[in-house]
């Protein structure tokens, strides 16, 4: 009986002693995240979604060069080996960050021996915490056509000559998901067939899947196209390391500059007339060398 | 005489309890030292340049009372001066999405007078953790104590396989295998909450 009840007060003082205890442990430190309004940083990787510009700018003494290639068309089958035996086309770029806001770059692509310069404009970035929530750049691109006998009879240095010119507006909603919106305008000075000018807007997204791997889509719609145009479509399994963007896709354009792919998209993505194509995106950086 | 044997048994319990209850949060609250905005750097050598990444957001706690010693950093802080080097540390070596943050949790194991306001060098032993990996660690530093406020310096190399980091290799640059770590904070005494 007493010893019953000795046994139950030395509980009773254990308990709280116990419950003592777990007051003081209570000063426990729990990590919180650090709340810092700055710029969202990857909403795409590349200065490129797949083959039209994203609006990722170049921070400022950063390089980036880029290979894009595509193969022929992989309806034509096992005889063509799915278009890889022909058809191929390659643009080599380089870009560069003058600022951590402007970025310019020139690039050659092989089909219609195409030299193009461009510039991107980073004029708003989504912040983290509070401010714009939406990130907005423009990025101006010329090409000049230094193919022979492009047109019947004499033609000059100007009839060479296509822009665009392009809004983009994009949002990084979580990790995961990031999608632009772009709306474009392209002109070429000469032409052979149909129209000189033509308005679309680019549709593009990214969805990662893993740390390393994401999907890239990317649509443009072109609102006066002619009957034998079709709107780009290309769609890409993404694999991206630290400076790097390695991107294997499937398109049905076959121009790299977006007056290209606006004006000179002519295959059914749909009726299996899309190409198999790879780029490379390697990101450089230059710095003092004593950054202390 | 067996009444008051049990009589005095209560009556010891409840003291105990009581003076613990009382005493214990008073002392303790009384010597916690908290900051926010603690400074930690590590210096890396490579073969190409060498480099520091700096933040200013290192939350420490430390009580004198039980000399415990708590800190923590976000990683996704911590800035090199090249942009595009603090993305890729934070994606590819820190991992932060995962691992957001560096933590050491310890205890202050050498001889320490609060009431000194001399610097005094101490031993710090504990647990540090970062990239999910978790070890023991002791940590050589120093600190001054003052009416309301303790300042504290403390300095340890990291050995990244140690952590399972990956060592950052870009073309010809190779970073070093052991960083130099240390951090510098003012912790503020905390002041009693008025009831």
């Amino acid at each position: 009986m007493k010893r019953t009840k000795v046994v139950r007060n030395i509980l009773i003082a254990l308990i709280g002693l116990l419950s003592v205890a777990q007051f003081s442990q209570a000063q426990m430190l729990v990590p919180h995240r650090a709340k810092i309004n700055k710029p969202e940083t990857a909403i795409f990787k590349a200065p490129s979604v797949i083959l039209m510009p994203s609006v990722k700018n170049l921070y400022a003494k950063t390089l980036n060069m880029s290979i894009y290639h595509t193969f022929g068309i992989v309806r034509a089958g096992v005889r063509q080996f799915w278009g890889l035996d022909s058809g191929a086309n390659v643009r080599l770029g380089l870009d560069y960050g003058i600022t951590n806001n402007l970025s310019v770059g020139i690039g050659r692509t092989s089909i219609s021996k195409v030299v193009d310069g461009r510039f991107k404009y980073s004029l708003l970035h989504q912040m983290s915490e509070s401010g714009s929530p939406i990130e907005l750049a423009v990025n101006g691109d010329l090409g000049i056509n230094t193919g022979q006998r492009i047109f019947q009879g004499s033609y000059g240095f100007n009839d060479r000559l296509g822009y665009s010119f392009m809004l983009m507006g994009a949002r990084k909603f979580n990790d995961q998901l990031s999608l632009q919106v772009a709306p474009m305008i392209t002109h070429y000075n000469r032409v052979n067939v149909g129209k000189k000018t033509y308005y679309g807007i680019g549709l593009s997204g990214r969805y990662k899947i893993t740390g390393h791997t994401a999907l890239a889509l990317e649509y443009v719609p072109v609102f006066n196209k002619t009957n034998s145009m079709q709107n780009e479509l290309s769609i890409a399994f993404n694999i991206e390391t630290g400076g790097h963007v390695f991107q294997l896709f499937f398109t049905n354009a076959q121009s790299f500059n977006p007056q290209g792919i606006l004006s000179q998209t002519h295959n059914k993505f749909m009726k299996g007339y899309f190409r198999f194509g790879f780029n490379i995106n390697r990101i450089f950086w230059f710095t003092n060398k004593h950054n202390k | 005489m067996r009444y008051i044997q049990k009589q005095y048994h209560i009556l010891w319990i409840v003291t105990i309890c009581f003076i613990a209850l009382l005493v214990q949060p008073v002392t303790s609250m009384a010597q916690i030292y908290k900051s926010k905005h603690g400074h930690v750097q590590f210096f890396s050598k490579s073969t190409l340049e060498n480099f520091t990444g700096r933040s200013n957001y290192l939350v420490g706690q430390i009580n004198l009372a039980d000399s415990t010693v708590q800190f923590y950093v976000d990683l996704t802080t911590i800035s090199t001066g090249v942009k595009l080097r603090d993305e890729h540390m934070r994606e590819e070596y820190l991992q932060t999405d995962k691992y957001p943050f560096a933590q050491f949790s310890g205890k202050i194991v050498s001889p320490f007078n609060p009431a000194s306001t001399d610097t005094q060098q101490v031993i710090v032993k504990g647990k540090f953790k970062v990239h999910g990996v978790t070890r023991q660690i002791s940590v050589k530093g120093s600190m001054v104590v003052t009416p309301q406020k303790l300042f504290v310096k403390a300095a340890w190399p990291v050995m990244l396989k140690d952590y399972k980091i990956k060592i950052p290799e870009v073309l010809f640059m190779k970073v070093s295998e052991k960083q130099a770590v240390s951090i510098k904070a003012t912790l503020d005494r905390i002041q009693k909450k008025k009831s």
